[in-house]
């Protein structure tokens, strides 16, 4: 939907008293002035919060050619917060950046009529793990140099794309900071998970109807390749065409450091899920006993995705993609630090996917 | 299959002997096989028809919602509402859970009726819900009309504190429009949550692992810290989590001389030690809603000056819808600096309706 959308996206940066604004989007409005796009690219005011004994003494925006024009605004301020009302409101689409800070511990960026920097020669980055770029102002009354730090960080797989890390200072001071302070894949991620190398399958174990679990398994984390995070062993496992049982146990921190699982839905209760039994089951109403006593679930939506915290410190996922009728049943032993998670379902296929990622945020995305 | 009341499928749905006909590749399906799939299908085909080009709304981005979804697959083509809920507070508290999870689930766009859809009226629980409602991905007031569930729109609400709240809360929402809708957009580029625990902006914090419900983030930079319990007294206080470092602070987006912070003197033993410090918050005319140290969000007033097209005079207007609040007021940059005094954000422009 986005390529036929009339947008503007702005990212903003605040250090040394210079709020920078990047703009980052390809929409068909890029470099199309007002008149065309019909948005409210318009800023009224800054409010510093939490401003209590800082001073600002310079201010004024800068043009996408970096001319600055010095701003008047009407300041007030209660004690706790500061806020800089604009004669007349900034256009986003203009400027490049808006000055507000304080001499005494920022280069004063208003004192500069205009600032165009020219790039040294600019060493080829192919090969090369840091390259210095040094960049000097063209303002005859502005002879400060600025250094360009860019680490070129390798590529590690395939997913995680070339990126830059760049630093400026000058004297030891960062007078700003680039448009984009990027994650070191270098240090965060050492090795590259291999999922062969993740997971352990060992034989099955008697299925409740005498048959023969055909195999168990493990998963490791990818943290060290060593902490399980799933097993199935002393679970069923169970494939055939009206009824697919099978099941694991979900490893977490022991004791005081246990810590629930979460997700299924739809539900009404509570955040964490508490020991019991999850339907997927998806009808028009949901009944009586499920609106009226607690912990009732909604029977709208199927969401079979289960995430929790390993002992490695990281955060795991499970989803099954089934889309027959199906029970989930959870138990919790907070001693050995581990959720039982077994699912009944009376059909179709069953796909199994596992994530991991340090953060919950990753592993949502 | 126990969690299915009286273990029947076909309980108040269609037999599961009928069929559903894919509309892309004709295939048939029995419902047995594929009623979970059923609102994913629907929602998914209603999204593809509002969304044809050759219609008069064909350049509008459409909105779908449904109370059926299927998998994060439903994220992508329709917002999801849960509904019934009791008017309680228990159910105020899981309503709070309920959209956590939709978030987690793949569907950011959620919500659940304000003022709950069944039960007895309570003009207070109503106002506090409003109150949540400020952040909520969809605020619907919706009920079933039965002689139980009495209306429930707010211009029905009798009790004045309680009218004002909502009031409040409603121009509250319109003041963080554009903040919310620059935080779904980055979820429209990256995928994740747009409100999620805290846990997700800080997982290697414990404390952030408790009362998920009581604290927790909508976008990057903005922490909800709602009433969720039923108030004692004339005003009524909770605790509230707030990780930070020296010399920042939590500021209250409602209240910007609200600052809150909660730094463990390291140099006392004791005080460094104690897990799961809290503040205590007191519940006031706005949602408790705090902008994180080092951050920056676009935030708006009600009223812009336009010249009347009659008198060819400077007037000054209210606006009365979020579009011609984002279109028409220029935005107030709030920006709250970390201890290394520095400080990031964005904003999201559109023309408001592609």
């Amino acid at each position: 939907m986005l390529e036929a959308k009339q947008y503007d996206f702005y990212s903003f940066y605040y250090s040394a008293g210079n709020l920078r604004k990047e703009w980052s989007n390809n929409s068909q409005s890029a470099g199309l002035p007002d008149s065309v796009t019909q948005m409210n690219r318009y800023v009224n005011s800054v409010t510093f919060v939490n401003s209590k004994g800082k001073t600002f003494d310079f201010y004024c925006w800068a043009n996408q050619l970096q001319q600055v024009e010095q701003l008047t605004p009407t300041t007030s301020t209660d004690g706790t917060y500061t806020t800089f009302t604009f004669a007349q409101p900034v256009n986003l689409f203009s400027i490049s950046g808006i000055y507000i800070g304080d001499k005494s511990k920022h280069k004063d960026l208003c004192t500069i009529a205009q600032k165009k920097w020219i790039a040294a020669a600019v060493p080829v980055l192919k090969d090369m793990p840091t390259a210095t770029i040094s960049l000097a102002s063209s303002d005859a009354t502005d002879k400060t140099v600025y250094t360009v730090n860019i680490k070129l960080i390798e590529k590690k797989t395939p997913e995680q794309l070339q990126d830059i890390m760049v630093s400026i200072t000058t004297d030891g001071v960062t007078p700003f900071v680039p448009t984009e302070v990027l994650t070191d894949y270098a240090t965060k991620f050492a090795t590259v998970g291999d999922l062969s190398k993740r997971l352990v399958v060992t034989q099955g174990m008697v299925n409740p109807d005498k048959s023969i679990t055909p195999f168990s398994f493990q998963i490791l984390s990818d943290s060290d390749h060593t902490t399980v995070i799933w097993d199935s062993a002393n679970h069923p496992l169970l494939l055939s065409q009206y009824l697919m049982l099978w099941g694991g146990s979900m490893k977490t921190g022991q004791k005081e450091n246990f810590v629930p699982a979460f997700g299924l839905g739809e539900r009404v209760d509570d955040f964490w899920l508490s020991d019991g039994i999850y339907s997927f089951w998806n009808r028009n109403m949901a009944s009586q006993k499920e609106t009226e006593m607690l912990p009732a679930k909604n029977g709208y939506g199927t969401h079979p995705y289960i995430a929790w915290k390993t002992p490695a410190d990281t955060f795991a996922a499970k989803f099954v993609l089934n889309v027959a009728a199906n029970d989930v049943m959870l138990s919790s032993d907070k001693t050995a630090g581990s959720i039982s998670f077994d699912q009944i379902s009376v059909g179709g296929s069953m796909q199994l996917f596992v994530q991991e990622a340090r953060n919950p945020e990753k592993l949502v995305q | 299959m126990p969690g299915v009341e009286n273990g029947l499928f076909d309980d108040k749905t269609v037999s599961l002997n009928s069929t559903m006909t894919n509309p892309d590749s004709k295939t048939t399906h029995q419902m047995y096989n594929v009623r979970n799939m059923y609102g994913l299908m629907m929602a998914q085909s209603t999204h593809k028809i509002i969304s044809d080009k050759a219609l008069p709304i064909g350049d509008r981005r459409p909105l779908v919602y449904s109370q059926s979804t299927f998998s994060a697959a439903s994220g992508s083509v329709s917002a999801h509402i849960a509904a019934p809920v009791a008017r309680s507070w228990d159910w105020l508290r899981y309503s709070v859970a309920s959209v956590l999870n939709m978030n987690i689930l793949g569907v950011p766009m959620s919500g659940v009726d304000v003022c709950g859809t069944t039960g007895t009226q309570d003009a207070q629980l109503c106002a506090y819900w409003y109150q949540l409602a400020v952040f909520q991905p969809i605020a619907r007031n919706h009920y079933l009309t039965t002689d139980k569930n009495p209306a429930n729109e707010p211009y029905l609400v009798t009790d004045a504190p309680s009218a004002a709240l909502i009031r409040t809360a409603m121009y509250d929402r319109l003041r963080v429009m554009r903040y919310m809708y620059t935080e779904f957009f980055k979820v429209t580029l990256k995928g994740g949550a747009f409100v999620k625990p805290m846990f997700f902006n800080f997982p290697a914090d414990p404390d952030a692992l408790r009362d998920v419900e009581q604290d927790f983030m909508v976008g990057e930079y903005v922490k909800v810290s709602p009433l969720l319990t039923k108030p004692a007294g004339a005003t009524p206080s909770y605790s509230s989590y707030f990780p930070t470092a020296k010399g920042e602070a939590w500021v209250n987006l409602f209240n910007l001389s609200d600052l809150q912070s909660t730094v463990p003197d390291a140099t006392d033993a004791k005080e460094a030690d104690k897990k799961f410090q809290r503040n205590s918050i007191n519940a006031g005319d706005h949602v408790n809603a705090y902008l994180m140290p080092g951050a920056i969000i676009p935030m708006q007033g009600l009223t812009y000056q336009t010249v009347d097209p009659t008198t060819k005079k400077t007037v000054t207007k209210t606006a009365k819808t979020s579009n011609e609040m984002m279109q028409q007021i220029p935005v107030d940059l709030v920006l709250n600096m970390n201890a290394n005094e520095e400080a990031r954000g964005d904003i999201f422009v559109d023309d408001g309706y592609s």
